[in-house]
């Protein structure tokens, strides 16, 4: 129930970001859209804390700066290799460590991954994410960068790995 | 001109720029898999810039919300349809080359494209 | 001031353009094709500013969703195109020689 008043809420937010109407007419369709909506999703069983994650939204900006970091020098990084001869682009297929319990994490996990550039996540793998690399030195750094520790999770993760905290 | 104006524009011609390298980036990598990193480079960073910098331009207006909302959504659907392509190509039956066989196909890229890229 | 990045962008979706129809793989191609997706929507966010008509964002919002519904489409239709790529998936897992 807290999960399809939070839906409701995020919905009718959008709307009202996306519109900026306040006239009856459109206000109604607004919230006979969000009310199709939520009914579809009800019906879909797709309501629960995995789908709409708002436990997680509070760590996400956080996240984010980081990962903009990230981006920034890896592009800088990419942007040299472009321009460089024969040696810069050396691609390799490595394997990263991921530590993440959830679907969800790991899905963050792997599309961080490939937002960075020079690195793009292939295959999921158990405990492992096979990613391509754009040079040896890329995979490098993206393994000591410490995306794996960095990636938010919802809490629902059930065991995890003794030493690693919650 | 103000200095919110000028920091805009610095903002958004260097996303320009990012695109551009992204852009030959594109035609001078030697396969599929190495231009993914080429077009991750203009989907987020040149994105971000650009997004960032009319973020200024529009001020604290609902283009800002939408501004932002692009940009999520870029940030979103981008990865995913990149891990998509990557596993169609895989299943495709092009596999990514490797720096051991590449060795005399990179001189060759580099030789044959150079041109192109300098325009 | 605008105008100029709208004209870099153009330079990028057309350099794009000349991947597209190269190739080789049809992978390459919907990497270009998807790229030059992308690039429309920060044309089209670029000319709501210098237009001063800032609705033309809600286009360019609808078009980064239908470009990736798109792209994902089109890559479900090329993903089992060889029947040698069909069978090895049903077989057995892809060979590891590669990784």
């Amino acid at each position: 129930m807290k999960q399809t008043v939070l839906l409701v809420i995020a919905l009718a937010v959008l709307w009202i970001t996306l519109s900026g109407h306040f006239a009856p007419l459109l206000i109604a369709f607004g919230i006979g859209s969000i009310a199709f909506v939520t009914w579809i999703a009800n019906r879909m069983h797709v309501i629960d804390g995995e789908s709409y994650p708002f436990g997680l939204v509070a760590r996400l900006p956080g996240y984010w700066l980081w990962l903009v970091k990230e981006i920034v020098k890896s592009s800088i990084d990419t942007t040299r290799r472009v321009f460089g001869g024969a040696d810069a682009v050396k691609p390799v297929v490595f394997e990263a460590p991921a530590s993440q319990q959830t679907d969800l994490g790991l899905v963050i996990h792997a599309n961080s991954i490939t937002l960075t550039p020079g690195t793009v996540s292939l295959e999921l793998k158990p405990h492992t994410i096979s990613v391509h690399a754009l040079h040896p030195d890329v995979a490098r750094d993206a393994l000591e960068g410490g995306m794996d520790k960095a990636v938010p999770e919802p809490r629902k993760a059930t065991d995890h790995s003794p030493g690693e905290p919650g | 001109m103000g200095i919110l104006e000028i920091a805009a524009y610095v903002l958004v011609f260097t996303g320009a720029f990012f695109c551009l390298v992204g852009a030959i980036g594109v035609l001078r990598f030697p396969d599929v898999y190495s231009r993914m990193h080429s077009a991750g480079i203009t989907d987020t960073i040149g994105a971000l810039l650009i997004l960032l910098g009319l973020a200024l331009l529009a001020g604290w207006t609902l283009a800002l919300a939408k501004l932002v909302f692009i940009l999520v959504f870029l940030w979103m659907t981008s990865p995913t349809a990149t891990h998509a392509l990557a596993k169609a190509a895989k299943h495709g039956g092009v596999y990514p080359k490797l720096a051991d066989d590449l060795a005399g196909d990179v001189a060759a890229t580099t030789t044959t494209e150079t041109p192109s890229s300098k325009a | 001031m605008l105008v100029g990045a709208a004209l870099a962008i153009l330079a990028v979706m057309g350099l794009v353009l000349i991947r597209a129809l190269k190739g080789p793989t049809v992978y390459d191609r919907i990497l270009a094709v998807n790229m030059f997706g992308t690039k429309t929507v920060l044309l089209l966010a670029l000319m709501a500013f210098i237009s001063g008509r800032h609705d033309v964002l809600d286009i360019a919002l609808a078009y980064a969703l239908i470009n990736f519904i798109g792209v994902v489409a089109v890559l479900r239709f090329f993903e089992y195109d060889s029947e040698e790529a069909l069978s090895a998936e049903i077989g057995e897992e892809d060979p590891d020689g590669n990784s």
